[in-house]
């Protein structure tokens, strides 16, 4: 069973919640990443999870 | 267990993570208990159909089980909907653009939709002056935010049988039903978020119930308990909720033991600023006396 991919159309208009900054897509951990606010938001089921609560702190992000 | 609060200001009157848990729960029913979200989902639609432009692109806020998704569809011009829910468990019912998102923090890029829908969710927001500007900012110029909310007449009987039991059990009455906001304030706050042409109005809907129990069976059922932060934790004592039922038959009760609750809802209509809209003259712009005008009239 493969994963429901998250929808292009999606790509195009998200941005992170929390700093209106661009997010780079990682297919293969399925993540939205916002450089900028040091978070990888999950995607689940192909539907992106953009809440601060359950997005990833990433390594080197205080 | 309930996470560590991270804000306590006056400003935060609702807790989130509460509003968040109340939808998970009511996800897996919402079916049974979805009667008012459609009434209120078919007068949006009915405002909708007024307007005779196309909105291709379509945000649905706070759209749930997409009830509002599957209403709006062929309407309008509209080739896609995002449907956005705080829940994520809403999200796993129908299909389409799918987003989990915080009102309080709308994830999308400046000008990304046409429309923005919005039915009966906006009312469990801290920061609405807050949200509503982050609506205007993904709404492309002269696109249109169409919602409805809550308002301030909403289970007032509920709201007045809860205190006086309370005040009668425990000497006192904490906050067990939502603030609403008010037609005339809701009107403010799409100025002030830089809306043009704002128009807010109310109706209100009366829904009779066998008892105030079955009542607030109800408001489980759609997810909208209490969540106000300063509501006591846990569960409502038991004699309080009996005598508030007890109130609550005693001064709205018909001849068939029947009870009302009133719902009211305030529509908003506003409109991303364009250059095109109408606008007022400028002060001081008129050539024409009012008073030659009146006397011409005769």
């Amino acid at each position: 069973m493969t994963a429901a991919q998250i929808d292009p159309k999606l790509l195009e208009i998200l941005v992170c919640p929390l700093t209106k900054g661009p997010l780079k897509y990682d297919a293969n951990a399925q993540e939205l990443i916002s450089e900028k606010a040091g978070l990888a938001y999950p995607i689940r089921d192909g539907i992106p999870i953009m809440l601060v609560d359950e997005a990833r702190k990433l390594d080197g992000a205080e | 267990m309930a996470p560590p609060e991270k804000t306590s200001d006056a400003m935060t009157v609702f807790d989130r993570y509460a509003v968040r848990l109340h939808r998970d729960r009511s996800a897996r029913n919402f079916g049974e208990f979805d009667f008012l979200f459609r009434h209120v989902g078919a007068a949006l639609i009915d405002r909708l159909q007024d307007i005779t432009r196309d909105f291709p692109r379509v945000l649905d806020l706070g759209g749930r089980d997409g009830f509002l998704s599957e209403l709006i569809a062929g309407h309008n011009g509209i080739e896609n909907v995002v449907r956005c829910d705080l829940s994520e468990a809403f999200m796993h019912d129908g299909g389409g653009l799918r987003v989990v998102a915080d009102e309080e923090f709308v994830p999308f890029g400046p000008e990304s939709f046409d429309l923005v829908v919005s039915c009966l969710d906006l009312h469990w927001v801290n920061d609405l002056p807050g949200t509503l500007v982050q609506l205007r900012q993904v709404l492309k110029p002269d696109g249109l935010f169409l919602a409805a909310m809550f308002g301030g007449n909403t289970l007032s009987e509920l709201r007045a049988s809860l205190i006086a039991a309370e005040t009668e059990t425990m000497g006192g009455a904490g906050p067990r039903v939502s603030p609403f906001a008010d037609v005339r304030d809701a009107g403010n706050l799409l100025v002030r978020a830089g809306f043009a042409l704002p128009v807010a109005d109310n109706f209100e809907v009366t829904v009779s119930y066998a008892d105030p129990l079955k009542l607030m069976r109800d408001l489980r059922g759609m997810g909208e308990s209490n969540a106000v932060r300063a509501r006591q934790r846990g569960f409502t004592r038991r004699d309080v909720l009996a005598r508030a039922a007890a109130h609550y038959q005693d001064r709205h009760a018909d001849a068939d033991g029947r009870v009302p609750a009133t719902f009211e809802v305030i529509m908003l209509t506003a409109w991303a600023p364009h250059a095109a809209q109408p606008k007022p003259l400028a002060r001081g712009s008129g050539q024409i006396s009012l008073a030659d005008v009146l006397k011409e009239d005769k």
